[in-house]
């Protein structure tokens, strides 16, 4: 048997390449019976026919629009001169995430390659800015910086420790940093806003926000012996789970103005403002069902444990029930995120000016008539990069909480 | 202090203050609410707003002004009530809510069986599939098959007439039409007698379903084949055959044809038959295709989640792989199923309301446009919310009965 498959040199081409096909995938999947042959020849014509069709599509059609309006889809109008303050953030992230994969994720070969080409399409997209190819280089040396750091102290327990916290500190700080870089001194107003640019902050300033008010919202939901407070909870949930969200963010726009106090100025809130309201207050009901259904898992006597020992309710919250519920719940509660990611598409609506809406003025401009599908394309590839990586993301940390394997 | 914190933990205590404490917020919050709605007139313009009392719905009895497209069955002109209009536009939503639910389960079971397929290329087609479709957003999909369908068909002048010829013998002339203005098909037109059929239908139906039940019962108790299906069935096509000779037919079929209006006919659009419009087309691939993909993994969970000796067992007593997933796979999975598969419906009846950006006239259209023309928008809002409360309670109640009569029996 051995000696059969060992390939020597009296073994003709032929014979080898039918030896590597009896050994192979091929053998035992495509081809095992009568029906999988017929059947995979005829989904490979399928397939020939649709990667045809695709290749065509890619090849005929009309890119220029997209490297014309590269800057637009990336930040919509915002104005030149103030670019500066968007960058920071693209560094501090960059730098945070090299940081936080070697801490956390110790990223595969594979992953790796694919950060790698997710940034060299990235890179494209900002190359021909003036000076901002050198800006983006900067931030790919700060998260291989962050990587490197991450991995020489892994093993190295107290720099690690110390290098965990400044990890943990930098993600808490990014979105105010993010929201101080935007408005200090004279920032141009959030009408300027727009691009993918405002997809993100929508749904980060959402996610950051809208969580721990979900938090609230599931306790209060699950609280025993607190009727009025889990009425009040349920009540939110499922009145603000009743609506879709086109029709809040509608009453965000028409009616928000009218009943929001005139504290700060809230009432004459610029219409991202409002957005911003309606999303974190959406996002937090749905998540609460989320987490909801994480603390319900939870056993009954991890609660008494906790009395036990003499936890306040505090201390077991935050000692007991979050880590284990959050643990839980993490693909349905990264599911939650990456839809609200893409429900903010749906801002246009309010006259905000999100990425897919700045497609929509480019392919009705009469310069790119025509181009609607490239258009598209790319948005739904934008779109699709940040989704997938987040779904990855989500994989990754679960293998490594061991999640259904502990 | 002691004499505090002793106060403070004992329970009941704190539950009155947290509780109390609520209540306040709640109350303030609410004084706080109407406060800034009764002084709406002095703080902005009145372009959104109407005028106090607040919350009364009278201005809905009004002259709507506006006319839905995509009508079917039910439609209004610009001089029937703003009401109306209303719910003519979320009468438009539960039709395209209901063709999605039918076209999204169907889609969505083949696939979430294909990614657990034998066939490798298969598996593999339908996990693409899903890992596409799912990670990009729904309404950027509705706008590229909207494009697509656009792109794809003629301009209605020289629009695609489909005729079914036998032989040479013309059998029906223009069955199909397709053009940029949707696709025309036939369709049944009923008569005057329509409601006394409507009612004779449901009779003999009730009927039928007691006999069935009688049957059944019969067959459990004495035993023997008491035909079970069959006299239920000639009961029904026996009452029909009667109605029909009775009182005539109350459809008749009627194909589409386009008119010509305008100057010269320049003008031409869609006459009998029904239309599907290429938004509502899009809408349904868009969603449907969209939902389908959350739908087969919530398939292929319950699937998965089933113990792998039922599968075995089933494959041990020789039954066939189609025969092993009807009979006991699919029945199984059906029980974990269907909690989250009722989730989903509602999701996706939600969604629908997305179809607004492609001008799809529904329950959102209809009250946006009516805020826009006559204010009120905090009482449109507020109906609104009601309305989709209704079917979302509506769904979750079907699913819910669903789902106690597949945990009782099974299927």
């Amino acid at each position: 048997m051995s000696d059969n498959t060992q390939p020597n040199s009296e073994i003709s081409l032929l014979q080898r390449i039918r030896m590597i096909y009896e050994d192979s995938d091929a053998k035992s999947q495509l081809f095992k019976t009568k029906l999988h042959t017929v059947i995979t020849l005829v989904s490979l014509v399928i397939v020939v026919w649709a990667l045809f069709t695709i290749a065509q599509f890619l090849v005929t059609a009309e890119w220029q629009v997209i490297s014309d309006k590269r800057r637009a889809f990336m930040i919509g109008r915002y104005p030149e001169e103030h670019v500066w303050r968007i960058w920071p953030t693209v560094w501090m992230f960059a730098g945070l995430a090299g940081l936080s994969s070697a801490l956390w994720l110790r990223p595969g070969r594979r992953m790796m390659i694919s950060l790698f080409i997710a940034a060299a399409i990235v890179s494209y997209l900002f190359l021909e800015f003036d000076s901002n190819a050198l800006k983006f280089g900067f931030g790919l040396l700060l998260g291989l910086c962050g990587y490197a750091l991450g991995y020489f102290t892994y093993t190295k327990v107290s720099l690690n420790a110390l290098v965990v916290r400044i990890a943990v500190l930098g993600w808490v700080l990014l979105i105010p940093v993010i929201l101080v870089l935007l408005f200090i001194g004279d920032a141009p107003s959030t009408n300027y806003w727009g691009g993918l640019f405002v997809n993100i902050i929508l749904a980060a300033i959402a996610i950051v926000v809208g969580t721990p008010l979900a938090v609230v919202l599931a306790l209060g939901r699950t609280k025993e012996g607190y009727p009025i407070i889990r009425i009040l909870s349920t009540t939110i949930i499922e009145v603000v789970r009743g609506a879709p969200l086109i029709a809040w963010l509608f009453m965000g726009r028409f009616v928000l103005p009218f009943i929001l106090p005139s504290w700060f100025g809230l009432n004459e809130a610029d219409v991202i403002i409002r957005t911003m309201i309606i999303l974190i207050v959406f996002n937090a009901a749905y998540t609460a069902e989320v987490v909801r259904g994480g603390l319900q898992a939870i056993p009954k006597g991890q609660y008494e444990a906790a009395n036990s020992v003499g936890f306040n309710g505090w201390q077991t919250l935050r000692l007991i029930l979050l880590p284990q519920a959050l643990r839980a719940v993490l693909p349905s509660l990264i599911n939650q995120y990456i839809g609200l990611f893409k429900d903010t598409t749906l801002v246009y609506l309010i006259s905000v000016v999100d990425v897919l809406e700045v497609g929509r003025k480019a392919f009705n401009e009469l310069a790119y008539t025509g181009t609607a599908l490239e258009v598209l394309v790319f948005v739904g590839f934008l779109f699709w990069i940040v989704t997938w990586s987040m779904s990855n993301l989500s994989k990754k940390v679960e293998e490594n909480l061991g999640l259904g394997t502990r | 202090m002691n004499a505090l914190t002793n106060f403070w933990y004992r329970s009941a205590y704190k539950r009155a203050i947290i509780q109390g404490a609520a209540i306040l917020v709640v109350v303030f919050v609410g004084l706080g609410l109407a406060g800034q709605i009764s002084n709406l007139e002095n703080v902005h313009a009145p372009t959104f707003t109407s005028s106090p009392p607040f919350l009364t719905f009278d201005f809905l009895n009004a002259r709507a002004g506006i006319a839905l497209s995509h009508g079917l069955i039910f439609d209004i002109d610009s001089n029937d009530s703003r009401m109306d209009a209303i719910l003519n536009g979320a009468w438009n939503t539960i039709r395209l809510a209901s063709v999605l639910i039918g076209f999204a389960s169907i889609m969505g079971l083949l696939v979430g069986i294909g990614r657990l397929s034998d066939f490798y290329l298969i598996r593999k087609a339908c996990t693409l599939y899903v890992e596409i479709l799912r990670n990009i957003p729904a309404l950027l999909q509705i706008y590229i098959w909207y494009v697509v369908i656009w792109l794809t068909t003629p301009a209605i002048t020289n629009a695609i007439q489909i005729d079914i010829n036998f032989f040479g013998l013309e059998l029906l002339q223009n069955f199909i039409i397709v053009s940029n203005k949707g696709f025309a098909i036939p369709w049944l037109v009923g008569h005057d007698n329509l409601g006394v059929w409507l009612f004779i239908g449901a009779v003999a139906l009730v009927g039928a379903i007691l006999l069935r039940r009688y049957l059944q019962k019969r067959q459990d108790d004495v035993g023997g084949n008491q035909r079970t299906n069959r006299y239920p069935i000639l009961i029904l096509l026996l009452i029909s055959l009667v109605a029909y000779i009775l009182l005539d037919s109350p459809f008749t079929g009627q194909t589409p044809h386009i008119i010509r209006s305008g100057a010269g006919g320049a003008i031409q659009n869609y006459q009998g038959g029904m239309v599907i419009t290429g938004e509502f087309l899009a809408i349904v691939v868009a969603l449907g295709f969209y939902t389908a993909s959350f739908i087969s993994e919530i398939v292929r969970g319950s699937i998965l989640s089933l113990p792998a000796g039922q599968a075995e067992a089933a494959k041990a007593l020789g039954l066939s792989a189609y025969q092993r997933l009807t009979l006991i796979i699919l029945p199984q999975a059906l029980r974990t199923m269907i909690p989250p598969l009722g989730n989903q419906y509602i999701n996706m009846t939600k969604n629908t309301s997305i179809a607004v950006a492609i001008g799809f006239s529904d329950v959102v259209f209809a009250t946006r446009t009516i805020s826009n023309n006559a204010g009120h928008s905090l009482e449109i809002f507020t109906t609104l919310l009601v309305i989709y409360l209704v079917m979302a309670l509506f769904i979750s109640s079907v699913m819910n009965g669903l789902n106690w009569y597949v945990q009782r029996s099974g299927i």
